[in-house]
């Protein structure tokens, strides 16, 4: 069976402030998946909610991970199912060398021990295929690096970890043209039957080297269009404008109705 | 055979310390602590037998070169390096003791743990190390002990030496623990000297670290209080001749109901001279630390640079930690700094560790390795490094 991500009427919210508003969204395994929207509009708070982030409340709706509900689960226990959410801000920690600490991750999330060779081995194909500095994963936790090698260390731990739902939540910003193809490269790589992607951006730059299947638009808290490729032309032309004045129109329909 | 702990020399020295005691003040920053008898408290004087112990410390340590095991001031291990012929070792079993310990001997006590220390006097480790004498292999000194423990140790470096050193104080059962250390580093000689202590519940350890840095001398001194017990700690470092350079390292774990007491003092004696510390603490339960850094940079002595970082995590609620960074600077031409950090685990670092997989257990524990790492990478023996971390992990309760 082919991994499911189903995310139904999704309510949250962050200090009694309501963020999201009934947001719906399937995702199944060999699709790639866009949200695009506005600035301040819930696409970042939706990434978080659905990782499992305990600073907001879900206050309604689901979210159903082949056929089982997630939404009890703690955000390491959603991790260890299959979830990777790579961060719009990963945090620093210093004194925690990154080798170190991937492949803690990678026990956690295989449950078991991995020989340190095949592990040392792993790291090392994924650190090329980046194109990464080589001594990037001894340095400590994201310390010192720059804006664009923080990213393309979250993407090193997403291959690392072969998780098999993969939210980008702006992966694309602070990467240079060049890292930009690698990082869109490498995720168009990880993507088949058994994983998919959703990718959170305002770019529309990084879905020239990973093709969206489906391409949604949040507005307010909730996805208010769902369509393929073509949307992205329409943004690309008229802006998000031509979303919210076709939202105000209904709106007003159904007021005066 | 006939050695200096039993001659009648000896045990008068002894008896004139101990009749000071009384009058004596406690260490020097007593005001700042909740007043505890420490001598009545802790002091048992029974004697258990350490047979069983010797036994224990031998399979231990026996795989190590370059060791000295004491054992209530006897050695037990002597198994030192062909290098070290450049390092003459002397204890209380030596028929000839050292002048430097009649010195002290005869000194006159500043508080009452000096006094204590010379009154009951049961262990010595004398090192002094010749000039030039350069020793890559580093020296291991395992001072261990069940009873009642008195120990004096003085690390000497003559002139153009270079010397690794780490120290670590261990018991069995319960004890009550003066060791004190006294650090001589001549005109242009380095040292490295880690000192590991690890005591049991329900003993308490006071040690005092004393040391004079010269000229051109370096003293890297990395300090773990790991004790299982209450914890007194005095360390002052005199910085005595031109570009002396001083840098102390330490880690301080507590748990449950235990008090750790520390007073790390750097004084600048000479001009251009640089000192720095830097403190690391983890307090956990109901514990509580207390810690008092002091650089303090005297009239005319331009040039010189005093630092110190204190950082502590607390754990949970229920710990007191008590940090005070004090600079007494008495000159315009210096650089001084001081900085204290006192809170708990940063959450959004762990949220970020546990949506990759860890447990909130293994992300804090990770966390906390990372926060000691700089003081675990400067433990220069594999073994002994190996132990810390394990230490840790047991001390922090993972």
């Amino acid at each position: 069976m082919s991994t499911n991500l189903e995310i139904k009427n999704l309510q949250a919210k962050v200090n009694d402030k309501q963020i999201l508003f009934g947001a719906n969204l399937n995702i199944s395994g060999g699709e790639i998946h866009v949200i695009m929207g506005p600035n301040g509009t819930g696409k970042s708070t939706f990434a978080s909610v659905i990782m499992g982030d305990s600073h907001f409340t879900v206050i309604g709706g689901d979210i159903v991970l082949n056929g089982e509900s997630i939404l009890n689960n703690t955000v390491d226990e959603r991790a260890r199912k299959g979830i990777f959410l790579a961060m719009q801000y990963p945090m620093t920690v210093s004194g925690v060398t990154n080798s170190n600490f991937i492949k803690a991750a990678v026990q956690a999330v295989q449950g078991q021990t991995v020989s340190v060779t095949k592990f040392m081995k792993d790291l090392d194909i994924a650190v090329n295929k980046l194109e990464m500095d080589r001594n990037l994963p001894y340095r400590y936790l994201n310390d010192g690096f720059s804006g664009g090698e923080k990213k393309r260390n979250e993407i090193l731990q997403m291959l690392m970890l072969k998780p098999k739902i993969i939210i980008l939540d702006e992966i694309d910003s602070g990467l240079d043209v060049d890292a930009l193809k690698v990082v869109g490269k490498a995720i168009k790589e990880a993507v088949n039957l058994n994983t998919a992607v959703l990718i959170i951006t305002h770019y529309q730059k990084i879905l020239d080297y990973v093709k969206p299947t489906h391409v949604h638009i949040m507005i307010d808290g909730n996805i208010v269009l769902n369509g393929g490729v073509d949307l992205l032309t329409r943004i690309d032309k008229e802006g998000f404008d031509f979303i919210k004045i076709k939202q105000n129109k209904s709106h007003a329909t159904k007021k005066i109705k | 055979m006939i050695n200096y702990k039993n001659s009648t020399d000896f045990l008068n020295l002894k008896k004139c310390s101990a009749d000071t005691i009384l009058d004596l003040p406690y260490v020097n920053f007593e005001n700042s602590l909740k007043k505890v008898d420490f001598i009545n408290k802790y002091s048992k004087k029974a004697s258990k037998n350490i047979s069983n112990y010797k036994k224990r410390l031998l399979i231990k340590y026996k795989k190590y070169t370059n060791i000295i095991v004491l054992l209530e001031g006897e050695i037990l291990l002597n198994n030192l390096d062909k290098t070290l012929v450049d390092c003459e070792v002397n204890t209380l079993q030596d028929n000839n003791p050292d002048t430097n310990l009649i010195e002290l001997l005869k000194s006159k006590s500043e508080n009452k743990m000096q006094a204590h220390l010379k009154a009951n006097l049961n262990s010595v480790l004398l090192l002094k190390f010749k000039k030039s004498a350069i020793i890559d292999t580093p020296l291991l000194i395992v001072v261990a002990t069940i009873n009642d423990l008195s120990h004096y140790m003085q690390i000497v470096l003559e002139q153009n030496s270079c010397v690794k050193i780490i120290e670590k104080l261990e018991n069995a059962g319960t004890s009550f623990i003066n060791a004190n250390t006294n650090i001589n580093l001549d005109e242009n000689s380095n040292l490295e000297y880690v000192r590991i202590e690890k005591s049991n519940k329900n003993s308490f350890i006071y040690s005092s670290i004393s040391g004079n840095v010269n000229a051109n001398a370096s003293l890297k001194y990395s300090y773990a209080d790991l004790n299982d017990s209450n914890v007194c700690c005095n360390t002052n470092i005199n910085l005595m001749g031109e570009l002396a350079y001083a840098d102390i390292n330490c880690v301080i774990l507590s748990a449950l109901k235990e008090q750790h007491m520390h007073l790390m003092q750097i004084e600048h004696f000479a001009k251009c001279t640089i000192g720095a510390i830097n403190n690391h603490a983890v307090a956990n339960d109901q514990s509580e630390i207390y810690i008092e850094g002091v650089g303090k940079i005297n009239k005319g002595m331009a040039g010189s640079d005093s630092n110190q970082q204190t950082k502590v995590i607390s754990l949970r609620d229920t710990a007191t930690v008590t940090a005070k960074p004090f600079l007494f600077i008495d000159e315009f031409d210096v650089k001084a700094g001081h900085g204290v950090a006192v809170g708990q685990l940063d959450q959004q670092e762990i949220y970020y560790l546990m949506s990759r997989g860890l447990t909130k257990e293994d992300a804090q524990k990770l966390i906390i390795q990372g926060f000691l790492k700089p003081i675990a990478d400067n433990i220069f023996i594999k073994e002994v490094g190996k132990e810390f971390k394990r230490l840790v992990e047991k001390k922090l309760n993972y």
